[in-house]
């Protein structure tokens, strides 16, 4: 809050930089710090007036308000020393449990172990694993179907399935003789 | 000198100037809350009790104590509340109907060495405790502690307007069971 300024006419005669200097302002409150300090010297005042009051026919024991900053002072030290204590004496009881909290969380871990993942191979699969595995991800499918699909008659396709199954076709697929023969 | 809340407040923050700051900050209260909690418990042990818990309650939060009311009137909505809570827990324990707390009440201001009025006095403070709770609180903050409206406002949570209407009623009941008893 600014402070209010008397225009006096001696401001006028003063050299230019003073008076320009002088309108600046260096110090500032907030603007309600006025207003905050009356209400608390009020408080205080208030105060001061209640200590001096008496509370007749209320009395109190003499010197009771001498000893009892130190009695609560006294409380608050022995209420930190006894909670001090206790986390002291808990402390191994803490570390117990959340040992004992890890142990429990991973008992799962150890009690149902993961199951052995069997790895199929061609060459440890069987023939009905291996048709089973076929029909499950391709639909069997009539020659019918096939011929539907293709536009081609029954004896076309059993021909050109034939037809890839020649000696020489079957000899570059690396199968040996002998398996030849016996288709 | 006194040093001021906010000075306090600040050397409360120092670890190392704590206790110094909170010792102040009882020697600077402690009349004022005191008067306050006797009047709602009644007795001194009962007082003694509340006001220890009042400033341990405000050690452990001062630190949250944000500013946006006075220090003081943070305090005394504190101890207000600490009084009731006893006040409270003790009806749980010993009494069951509010007739039997204000008997209760009664008998122990009857008891109560630090207690010594006289026949006016004795029929002012029987008129007091037949009030309701809250009224009864208003009624003190207002007649005894002649504290502002806005002030009882915030420590009491309710409108300046509501306040004036209850004290206004425990008057008027404090008057007729002057004149009638």
């Amino acid at each position: 809050m600014k402070q209010e300024k008397n225009n006096n006419t001696e401001d006028t005669k003063l050299p230019d930089m003073l008076r320009a200097l002088k309108d600046k302002e260096t110090f500032s409150v907030d603007s309600s710090y006025f207003h905050e300090q009356e209400e608390r010297i009020r408080t205080e005042i208030w105060l001061m007036n209640q200590q001096d009051r008496t509370n007749l026919p209320f009395q109190v024991p003499a010197g009771y308000f001498d000893g009892l900053p130190n009695k609560i002072l006294n409380n608050i030290r022995s209420e930190h020393s006894i909670n001090g204590t206790i986390t002291k004496l808990l402390m191994p009881v803490y570390a117990a449990a959340a040992i004992l909290a890890l142990l429990l969380a991973s008992f799962p871990f150890f009690s149902e172990p993961n199951l052995p993942v069997t790895i199929l191979t061609y060459e440890t699969i069987s023939d009905d694993e291996l048709d089973d595995y076929v029909h499950h991800i391709i639909p069997e499918l009539s020659t019918e179907s096939i011929s539907q699909y293709t536009n081609v008659s029954d004896n076309h396709l059993s021909s050109s399935l034939q037809l890839e199954l020649d000696e020489e076709t079957l000899l570059q697929m690396d199968i040996d003789a002998d398996e030849i023969s016996s288709l | 000198m006194m040093l001021t809340d906010e000075e306090l407040l600040t050397r409360f923050a120092n670890p190392r100037e704590r206790e110094f700051a909170f010792t102040q900050l009882v020697k600077k209260y402690q009349q004022k809350l005191y008067w306050h909690i006797r009047r709602i418990v009644i007795s001194h042990e009962d007082a003694d009790d509340v006001i220890q818990n009042t400033f341990i309650k405000i050690w452990k939060n001062l630190h949250n104590f944000k500013g946006e009311s006075q220090l003081y009137t943070w305090f005394y909505r504190i101890a207000t509340n600490e009084s009731i809570t006893f006040i409270n827990n003790r009806k749980k324990r010993v009494v069951v109907s509010m007739d039997d707390t204000d008997e209760h009440l009664i008998n122990t201001l009857k008891a109560d060495k630090n207690f010594n009025a006289s026949a006016a006095e004795w029929k002012l403070q029987q008129a007091i405790l037949m009030l309701p709770e809250k009224q009864r609180i208003v009624f003190n903050l207002r007649y005894f502690d002649e504290m502002p409206y806005e002030e009882m406002s915030k420590i009491l949570d309710t409108t300046e307007g509501a306040l004036k209407a209850s004290y206004h009623h425990a008057v008027k009941k404090v008057e007729d069971y002057l004149i009638n008893h």
